[in-house]
């Protein structure tokens, strides 16, 4: 139940952070393409509180977590554990209304605001990796692991970004669609570029603290049907639709790789977290 | 003011410089030549006295040259980001830099491509790297990162000149169009006949956009690649999964930095501020900060995780760079890395050339300074405190690494007296709003992928057969394994799905054609 809850949070928080993230790197550049659907997904931002409500229970049982039978102390002592992503979603969450608001209202200062809110959430999510996902598996580490999660978090926030955009007819022209299916293509082709990476890194140093990681990983159906599920919906689906410029500027193809990704990152997550069923 | 008129006003501010001699630039380039001799001939004082000149000793053994390396090849990065990346996603900005970027790419992967030799000592044996058949039975170590190394850099170097020499075509046509005598017989000659036809444009539009994606995708594998000399060795500080991405961003920022370094100067002797505004400088500032944040957020997380995870000799290597005999340059590094960029939040700042030109050089010191504290910082302390020494580089290596400035100036700055340093075409047909001829594509996409894929298979199959011709073990790892040779079959797909493009470009836009129509 608490690990159900744990994935939805983290999930819905990726998702709805990377949007606003999204939007807020648009402002921030002068772009014009996203005006369209920038009131629409500005006006999601109170959504993030649901996140942090999703956190505080998931919070309520450690048990998950394999240092929580030890005596943790200092930074893993289980209260700073359970508020430090609250206080940083939190944080986020007020930038990114204020943003909503500065874009409605005109106020001059919304550039500093849009600045906050891509380092509250970019803070969040890499402290959501960390803390939530990558202690799970306590001791080990990967450096590159929340970089690979704020990226998932920036895949998820183009491909609501497409959605809204096609499904809610907001596309600003046949060029802003475009333009986002070949963000997503990269993006993805990236996120497969960090994974190949972090394994081919941790292969070749062949240190046992490592390697188990993914040896348990590659050997548990479950883990291995969601890797599988990564590869084929987040990197083979956006690769085999985008590739081709054609194809990329029809908007079922948009929502069909959006969609793709989505399960991409529920992949992910159960290539991680499988271990438990 | 008309597309003529203005077509003519950009190429006379371009054109004008070609082929002649300025006081300025016969001084910068005089003194970037006397920088290079001194290099070069501390460089063959190394090669008669042998590497004993240099300060390299165990446990320290990459020093100055390995940090001069990876700073060239950082550099070498943003060539790719302004011009491919920005040209795939359309930032019309892009072309105020693209043709210097592109031109910095090349010469400084030639800078970069010297230090494996000048760290080799004995240079005569740099052959052996080369993948022939011999009398030893040996063959490149496949299975090493260094090998990996060696075709990535030169795959990207070729890719590179490709690069920049098809974005020029057009450019070279019309200067050939408008010169007479021993500039007209030059042009004529590096324009290959390009007339613009509608043809001609079409491809070269689609194969500069192949290019783009081509060199794209090395920009990525190098940066992996280099990253990899350090991350696949066991030592505390280089043994991390983000040095890929570190290696990326921080290849990004130093380049960026040397884009404004090389265009502030370059625009005001050129009489370039009609061409290039401020708010391109602005936006390319903008860049600096972006890539800046990732830089900060790694160099964060290297940090915490050492501490998280209670390894003591990831600590140890961290207090060490904090507190121990390095540690001025350490923190250096970071107020200029991490203090400095907050600074063009300001936007008066950011647009403020002086400052810009002033920033930009810092942030190059401290990319310099953070390339030493990797090779050098995690060697002189690693686990064995027996073995731990300090590490000071001696002046042949500080002749050196200057030697490489010189050649990298020098180089650049001819390039600005033979090439058009802007693309006038692409400008114009950007302020024309035109867009490629419909109906004159030709199949290059198609041709591309078929390079590829044969380059996948000439790249796994040198592998794979030379592994299996000396099936000699080496670091415990398979004779043969798709995980490491697959590495050099994507730098093959990259290079021969590049050179293929090119060929086809040539097929289909009927060139070489010796002389060509007036474009």
């Amino acid at each position: 139940m608490m690990i159900a809850i744990l994935v939805v949070a983290l999930f819905l928080t990726a998702l709805l952070q990377g949007a606003i993230a999204l939007m807020a790197s648009a402002e921030l550049a002068g772009a014009r393409w996203h005006l369209p659907i920038r009131t629409l997904i500005l006006r999601l931002a109170p959504l993030q509180w649901l996140g942090v409500i999703l956190f505080v229970w998931a919070g309520w049982d450690l048990t998950l977590f394999p240092w929580s039978a030890a005596d943790a102390s200092g930074w893993l002592d289980p209260l700073f554990f359970r508020l430090r992503v609250v206080i940083l979603l939190s944080i986020t969450t007020v930038l990114s209304e204020m943003l909503s608001a500065g874009c409605r209202k005109g106020y001059k200062n919304k550039n500093g605001i849009a600045v906050g809110v891509i380092l509250f959430a970019s803070l969040t999510e890499i402290m959501a990796a960390w803390d939530w996902i990558m202690s799970f598996e306590y001791p080990w580490i990967s450096t590159i692991f929340p970089l690979l999660w704020v990226l998932q978090a920036l895949i998820l926030g183009v491909a609501f970004a497409i959605l809204v955009s096609i499904l809610g007819q907001k596309a600003g022209s046949r060029e802003t669609s475009w333009d986002l299916g070949s963000l997503l293509l990269g993006l993805s082709l990236f996120s497969a570029g960090m994974w190949f990476a972090q394994y081919l890194t941790i292969w070749f140093a062949n240190l046992p603290e490592e390697v188990v990681v993914l040896q348990k990983r590659l050997e548990h159906t479950v883990c291995l049907w969601g890797l599988g599920v990564w590869f084929v919906c987040g990197v083979v689906g956006p690769l085999g639709l985008l590739t081709s410029r054609r194809l990329r500027a029809k908007p079922q193809v948009l929502v069909m790789a959006a969609t793709l990704s989505f399960f991409g990152v529920l992949g992910l997550l159960a290539q991680f977290f499988g271990t438990l069923v | 003011m008309s597309n003529s008129a203005r077509f003519e006003e950009l190429q006379s501010a371009i054109e004008g410089p070609i082929g002649r001699l300025s006081l300025p630039f016969v001084l910068g380039a005089g003194f970037a030549a006397t920088l290079f001799a001194i290099g070069l001939a501390a460089w063959a004082y190394q090669i008669w006295n042998g590497l004993a000149v240099a300060g390299i000793r165990s446990p320290t053994g990459w020093g100055v040259y390995i940090a001069d390396f990876v700073f060239w090849v950082g550099v070498a990065h943003s060539g790719t980001l302004i011009s491919a990346y920005l040209f795939l996603f359309r930032a019309q900005f892009r072309m105020s830099f693209s043709r210097m970027a592109e031109a910095m790419t090349v010469i400084s992967v030639i800078a970069a491509n010297l230090f494996p030799l000048i760290h080799l000592g004995r240079v005569w044996v740099f052959y052996w790297l080369m993948p022939y058949p011999n009398q030893r039975l040996l063959w490149p170590n496949f299975r090493s990162p260094l090998v990996w190394d060696v075709f990535a850099l030169n795959s990207y170097m070729l890719v590179g000149i490709l690069f920049l020499f098809i974005g020029m075509l057009p450019d070279l046509a019309a200067i050939r169009d408008r010169s007479q005598g021993w500039k007209n017989t030059i042009f004529t000659a590096l324009a290959l006949g390009w007339s613009g036809s509608p043809r001609q444009k079409a491809v070269h539009h689609q194969v500069y956009r192949l290019l783009a994606i081509f060199g794209s995708m090395l920009v990525i594998c190098v940066s992996g690649v280099v990253s990899w000399d350090f991350a696949m060795g066991v030592i505390p500080g280089w043994h991390a999964t983000v040095f890929p991405v570190y290696f990326v961003a921080g290849a990004l920022f130093s380049g960026l930095a040397m884009v404004l370094t090389l265009s502030i100067p370059l625009r005001k002797a050129f009489n370039l501020e009609k061409v290039i505004p401020i708010d391109h400088f602005e936006k390319l500032a903008k860049l600096i900060i972006f890539t800046a944040f990732i830089v900060m957020a790694i160099y964060g997380i290297e940090i915490g995780m050492a501490f998280y995870s209670g390894n003591i000799f990831e600590k140890s290597q961290f207090l060490f760079r904090m507190t121990g005999p390095y540690r001025f340059f350490y923190w250096l590094m970071m107020g200029i890395n991490v203090l400095l960029p907050i600074s063009l939040f300001v936007r008066k700042l950011r647009c403020n050339l002086k400052y810009l030109f002033v920033i930009s050089i810092l942030i190059n010191v401290g990319m310099w300074l953070e390339r030493f504290t990797i090779v050098v910082m995690s060697t002189a302390h690693d686990f064995d405190p027996y073995i731990w020494r300090t590490y000071q580089p001696t002046i042949i290596e500080g002749l050196i690494t200057l030697g490489t400035f010189g050649l990298f100036f020098l180089l650049f700055l001819l390039f600005t007296r033979a090439f058009p340093v802007i693309p006038v075409s692409e400008i114009i047909e950007h302020e024309e709003g035109a867009s490629p001829p419909l109906g004159h594509q030709a199949p290059l996409e198609w041709i591309a992928v078929g390079g590829a894929l044969v380059g996948v298979c000439v790249g796994l199959g040198l592998t794979y057969s030379t592994a299996l011709s000396w099936p000699l073990i080496t670091g415990g790892k398979p004779i043969v394994s798709l995980w490491q040779y697959g590495i050099v079959g994507f730098e093959f797909a990259m290079l021969l799905g590049a050179i293929s493009s090119v060929v086809g470009f040539f097929v289909f836009a009927g060139l070489p054609a010796w002389g060509g129509k007036k474009s």
